[in-house]
């Protein structure tokens, strides 16, 4: 019994670490590409690993007048969408759960309306909304093209998540004297945390690197996000590989670091027992 | 405290569903009233009206002579206890047991010590720091009853808080609610579906079926008068024997008569002028197990209903028999040691000072 639980878990192990490895793979190419030379990258005998390790591409890259702007940018974006798709999502999500008005059902199965629609399709129409409301070309169109983008999703996560909730901790807290606001900002939020935490990572990550709505609507440089600005250091006749690595690897820091940050609401909780257990 | 007054209240919900008819009682200052009955007669609903947690469709409800009809339901001055005890998983006790102070905007010292002194009541002190999910069972109850208490409201609504909880603790918790109840002196409204916490617990009885109330009395009075064979069959354990005989007179004495004989009123409770509207007809008998007697020696020794021993059900202290009749199963209570054995033939009679009469048609209490 024992040897094959062992047998299992090694295994798994085996398993998970060739699938992570080979989803890991081109993440640490660009890190140690990111920390060769330039005549290490280009060469007739590539090696994994540099000879000489150097910080240059990472010099050069803040050295360059717009990329500390683009980071800037995405940073803003991301954030931004992520907290209102946070904020509105949960209360979107709480009245369709816990809420009486009418339309209630109809309108709940509307939010996935926007999801029936690939991307592509929405780019001129959204382009033209933008350039109506004279929002082209602003971080503010690509914030309220990200929050259509996100809201359904994160509507729909919520919503899942607070149904398992049961509902008479809500009227607890009814009683305990909370409004519709307190409920939601003192007890739902916090028990949902887990799914709150899921919604806040996945809308960051889909603003920070998000790229079909950035390269439409947003034109000049001083607008652009790191997912754009990445490809401007991409030349027409000669890229330089480890400027872009780098590059590359600075866009990828910050949703690794809000990940971790978050990830610990993400596992725990999970299995949160929220009112009685089978005794 | 205050007492609260449904009157003439009707429930339906969205989807059509006529819950609660015409409810009209009455639960005075101080009273532990209990709502009894079986599932999904609408007890809870009554409790969920009264707490504001649903609309009334149609009559009025007064908590301490105010109509709180249109009154949200955290300025009804209620506490309840939810039957999954409902606490918030992600505060510890004390946050549990203080939220409800905290969102009236109570000082944070007289808030602490209301907590404590409510902690220390529910013995649940040293559980302060812990989260729900890190106590038993039983202690998230005392701490879901001390979330109730420390609020000192007009009015505790208790929905079934024992029915998550193993039968030793229920008796355990059943005796503290009853001292709470005498320490509090506190108006409460107490919904279950066991009959045994409503004889224990309440002053009052409401013994509710299919959204009807059927009778409010005394656990006394609804054990001994029930009103109806459905109050007569769902009180007690087990419940009454309910059989049809005949209602006739022979020489001014009220007979019941029976297939296999026939059972003498006695003449202090029978009166001529209450009973002649059945003389003649059928009407349902009822006699509790305890009011029944079983005789093994000799069947052929006397009148009584014959039958064959079905099952005996030895509890320990009294046993039970159920006896195969003319008129379905029947149950008596006999004494531990009587010698039984199954399928043998027995004879019931029954004590004709506890025998209950209801009209076959209504059902309704005759005698």
């Amino acid at each position: 019994m024992k040897t094959r639980r062992l047998t299992t878990s090694v295994i798994q192990m085996v398993t998970l670490s060739a699938v992570t490895a080979v989803l890991l793979f081109p993440l640490l190419l660009t890190l140690l590409t990111s920390l060769k030379p330039a005549e290490e990258i280009i060469t007739t005998a590539p090696a994994l690993f540099p000879r000489h390790w150097t910080l240059d591409n990472y010099r050069t890259l803040f050295a360059l007048r717009d990329f500390p702007r683009y980071l800037w940018n995405s940073l803003l974006v991301a954030s931004l969408t992520a907290a209102a798709t946070t904020v509105i999502a949960a209360m979107a999500a709480y009245a369709l759960v816990w809420m009486r008005f009418p339309g209630k059902r109809a309108m709940g199965r509307s939010v996935f309306f926007t999801y029936m629609f690939p991307d592509i399709l929405l780019v001129i129409p959204l382009f033209m909304v933008c350039y109506e409301l004279a929002l082209l070309d602003t971080r503010t169109a690509l914030v309220l093209t990200y929050l259509s983008l996100s809201l359904p999703f994160g509507i729909w996560l919520l919503k899942s998540y607070f149904e398992s909730i049961p509902v008479s901790i809500l009227e607890a807290a009814r009683l305990d004297g909370c409004s519709e606001f307190q409920c939601l900002w003192k007890v739902v939020l916090p028990v949902a945390m887990p799914a709150v935490a899921a919604v806040a990572v996945l809308t960051f990550v889909m603003g920070w690197s998000e790229y079909l709505y950035a390269n439409t609507l947003i034109t000049t440089n001083a607008n652009r996000t790191i997912a754009i600005g990445l490809q401007t250091l991409a030349g027409y006749h000669r890229t330089d590989y480890g400027l872009l690595a780098a590059a590359g690897i600075v866009m990828v820091a910050p949703v690794v670091v809000f990940f971790l940050a978050v990830q610990k609401y993400l596992v725990e909780g999970l299995a949160f027992s929220t009112t009685k257990r089978p005794e | 405290m205050a007492e609260v007054r449904l009157v003439h209240v009707h429930k339906v919900f969205d989807n059509g569903a006529h819950v609660l008819h015409d409810i009209t009682m009455e639960v005075g200052d101080g009273e532990f009233v209990v709502l009894l009955g079986p599932s999904g007669c609408g007890k809870t609903t009554v409790l969920r009206l009264i707490a504001g947690l649903e609309d009334i469709t149609t009559g009025e409800i007064f908590i301490g002579g105010r109509r709180v009809n249109d009154v949200p339901p955290k300025d009804r001055d209620i506490a309840m206890v939810f039957q999954d005890y409902a606490l918030y998983p992600h505060m510890t006790v004390y946050e549990n047991i203080a939220f409800g102070l905290r969102m009236r905007g109570m000082a944070r010292a007289e808030l602490q010590r209301r907590v404590v002194d409510t902690a220390r009541v529910l013995d649940i002190l040293d559980l302060l720091q812990r989260k729900p999910h890190q106590v038993s069972g039983g202690e998230r109850q005392r701490v879901a009853l001390a979330r109730a208490i420390v609020r000192e409201p007009k009015v505790f609504l208790l929905d079934e808080p024992l029915s998550n909880l193993d039968a030793k603790l229920r008796g355990h918790m059943r005796a503290e609610l009853h001292r709470l109840y005498r320490s509090l002196g506190a108006t409460i409204i107490y919904v279950t579906h066991d009959q045994t916490e409503a004889m224990t617990l309440g002053t009052r009885i409401v013994v509710l079926r299919d959204g009807v109330v059927q009778q409010v009395d005394t656990p006394r009075g609804v054990y001994e008068k029930p009103v109806n064979t459905f109050v007569a069959s769902f009180i007690g354990t087990p419940p009454m024997n309910l059989f049809p005989a005949c209602l006739v007179q022979e020489q001014g004495e009220f007979l019941l008569r029976h297939q296999d004989g026939g059972l003498a009123l006695p003449a202090a409770k029978a009166s001529a002028a209450h009973l002649r509207p059945w003389l003649g007809s059928t009407v349902i008998a009822g006699i509790r197990p305890e009011h029944a007697c079983l005789h093994t020696a000799s069947p052929a020794m006397g009148k009584g209903l014959p039958g064959t021993v079905e099952m005996v059900e030895r509890t320990g202290a009294e046993s039970f028999v159920a006896v195969r009749t003319g008129y379905g199963s029947m149950v008596v209570r006999v004494p531990p040691d009587l010698p039984v054995s199954l399928s043998s033939p027995v004879l019931l009679t029954f004590d004709a000072e506890h025998v209950h009469l209801f009209d076959a048609g209504s059902q309704m209490r005759i005698l």
